[in-house]
């Protein structure tokens, strides 16, 4: 014989069932912490700005204007430089800081990439006095010239650099990806700047890049220019709406002896293929170029 | 003045307050969770920068994508608050009854852990705010001095503690760091000491704070084998605050236990209408 557990129909109804009104006020409640999560979460999707009349935001780079015509810049490794034009004062307050005289005069060079913007904004030729590739690799020709020309030094690989060559070419500044370079290029009374992030620059920072670049040169506007030129490319392939029937899988990377590096899927090589219309297959890795 | 806050005093220490706030704290730190993964590049700085400063620029380029930061701090402001009154109302109260007998500061160890939380959320409020002028990444490598801005003092990197990842479980990780252990060389003047430094481990040395942001290599298969770290060096005017509050939350902490469980005493309810007593 089974037994039925009856409840009280009292107790039932004032402690098993919540009233009509709590339960209102608890939709309610509910209703605004999810519209509430939507409001604050949904709008930064939306595009925005990159800059201020004071401030340029360039991913893990930036510059902001200060007195005189001074700007305090971060490199990729967040290391703090003041860029003073010739003849002027730091503002006070920065006379600690790293400082770098601008126009720079005298620079060298790490990356290739470097190299073809210093070509973009028309200071290669008067500035560029050292690079880590031999002529034979170069396909610039104004740098191959610069070689032949004795006014372009190989100062040795990236990974194995004769200081004492560098020393001797007396650059301004040494544009760098490798951080742990700095600390004798400072002893070495040069200014060094890291050229690479953390993580790896999407397209719109590595089209950008060129603007933190030619703040070393005071040559704002040409980079500009450039800027507006690239987008107007990016444009125009887009504007083709490509998308072959089967999309070809491409990766990006470089294949070293017992190692393959490749590009992660947020960086600015996986947006151009994809824009391209090509499958990237490590599109679901993220970090360091 | 007296009138308004005796009608909102209840209002501001009540329980209803409390949940409401921290459910709309869950909800936007949800939604936080989501800007900071797709967004680190932007919320790096705030180290450097400091709140004010992060505010002028970074933020106000990308307001939606850090509206729910300020966010926060609003809805902590008002969590704090809510602490305070309500902690307040029943020490108050405490006080009323035991003025005249024995028990009273046994009755407020769980208060003070109350207050002690507060101290720790201003600390940090205080260390992000103002991170100093010369808030900086410095690179230090082994057998070459490096002098951090501004100051007098030299670093360098003497010596490296790096473990590598070896075994078939996790394939990915294999030849990749998983533990880091760094030895720093400083220098001031006359003095020259040396501190060690890891990841979540940071030193503290003539007023400035050492932490750890970036080393290498961090495989062994790395294109450049040559050990580094670099360090962000800031003058944290929140870690005496912070600290401060660790300490008296865990003094409270450990009185509050003892009480209850050696002396067998049970623990205070305090008075039942939040604060009033009767």
């Amino acid at each position: 014989m089974v037994k039925e557990n009856k409840i009280p129909s009292g107790l039932q109804e004032k402690t098993l069932m919540p009233s009509k009104q709590a339960l209102k006020t608890g939709y309610r409640y509910t209703a605004t912490i999810f519209l509430l999560f939507f409001i604050i979460f949904l709008p930064g999707c939306m595009k925005e700005r990159k800059a201020t009349r004071n401030f340029l935001d360039l991913g893990e780079f930036s510059a902001t204007c200060l007195p005189n015509g001074c700007k305090e810049i971060r490199d990729g490794a967040g290391r703090r430089m003041l860029l003073v034009p010739r003849g002027q004062r730091p503002p006070k307050g920065y006379e600690g800081d790293r400082i770098i005289e601008i126009p720079v005069r005298r620079v060298v060079a790490y990356s290739g990439y470097v190299v073809s913007l210093l070509k973009a904004i028309g200071v290669l030729e008067s500035t560029l006095v050292g690079v880590t590739r031999e002529r034979e690799d170069w396909t610039i020709e104004e740098v191959s010239q610069g070689m032949k020309d004795g006014r372009i030094t190989y100062v040795g690989e990236p990974n194995a650099v004769d200081y004492e060559r560098l020393r001797a070419i007396r650059p301004d500044v040494v544009f760098t990806w490798d951080q742990s370079a700095i600390p004798k290029i400072e002893e070495l009374g040069m200014a060094g700047v890291i050229t690479s992030t953390a993580k790896a620059m999407d397209l719109d920072t590595r089209m950008r890049f060129v603007q933190f670049l030619a703040l070393f040169f005071q040559r704002e506007e040409a980079a500009g220019r450039y800027v507006a030129r690239l987008r107007a490319a990016i444009a125009r392939i887009r504007a083709m709406h490509l998308s072959p029937g089967r999309p070809p899988k491409v990766i990006w990377g470089d294949i070293y002896e017992k190692r393959v590096m490749v590009e992660p899927g947020d960086s600015w090589a996986a947006q151009i293929i994809q824009l391209a219309g090509g499958k990237y297959l490590f599109r679901d890795i993220s970090g360091a170029s | 003045m007296a009138v308004t806050l005796e009608r909102i005093w209840p209002v501001l220490k009540g329980v209803p307050l409390a949940v409401l706030t921290m459910s709309l704290v869950t909800v936007d730190l949800a939604a936080g969770y989501l800007c900071l993964r797709e967004n680190e590049d932007l919320f790096n700085p705030l180290n450097h920068l400091g709140l004010i400063r992060w505010g002028f620029t970074y933020a106000a380029i990308h307001p939606w994508k850090t509206l729910w930061l300020f966010l926060l701090f609003v809805l902590l402001f008002i969590l704090a608050v809510n602490t305070l009154t309500c902690t307040t109302s029943k020490v108050l109260f405490l006080y009323r009854i035991y003025r005249n007998r024995a028990g009273l500061i046994s009755k407020l160890f769980v208060h003070i852990m109350h207050y002690a939380l507060l101290v720790i959320l201003f600390g940090l409020l205080a260390s992000y705010t103002f991170p100093g002028r010369y808030a900086s990444s410095v690179i230090a490598v082994k057998g070459e001095s490096t002098r951090i801005p501004g100051t007098d003092i030299y670093l360098e990197l003497v010596s490296s503690d790096i473990d590598y990842y070896r075994g078939n479980r996790l394939k990915y990780l294999n030849g990749r760091t998983i533990s880091v252990h760094f030895t720093i060389g400083l220098k001031s003047g006359e003095t020259t000491v040396a501190r060690a430094i890891g990841i979540n481990s940071p030193f503290f040395f003539n007023g400035l704070g050492f932490y750890l942001e970036d080393f290498g290599p961090k495989s062994r298969s790395s294109m450049n084998d040559t050990p580094y770290v670099r360090l962000l060096v800031k003058r944290d005017r929140g870690t005496i605050l912070y600290f401060s509050g660790t300490l008296l939350f865990t003094i409270g902490l450990a009185l509050y236990l003892f009480r209850v469980f050696i002396k067998g005493s049970k623990p205070s309810r305090g008075p039942r209408n939040h604060g009033e007593g009767k």
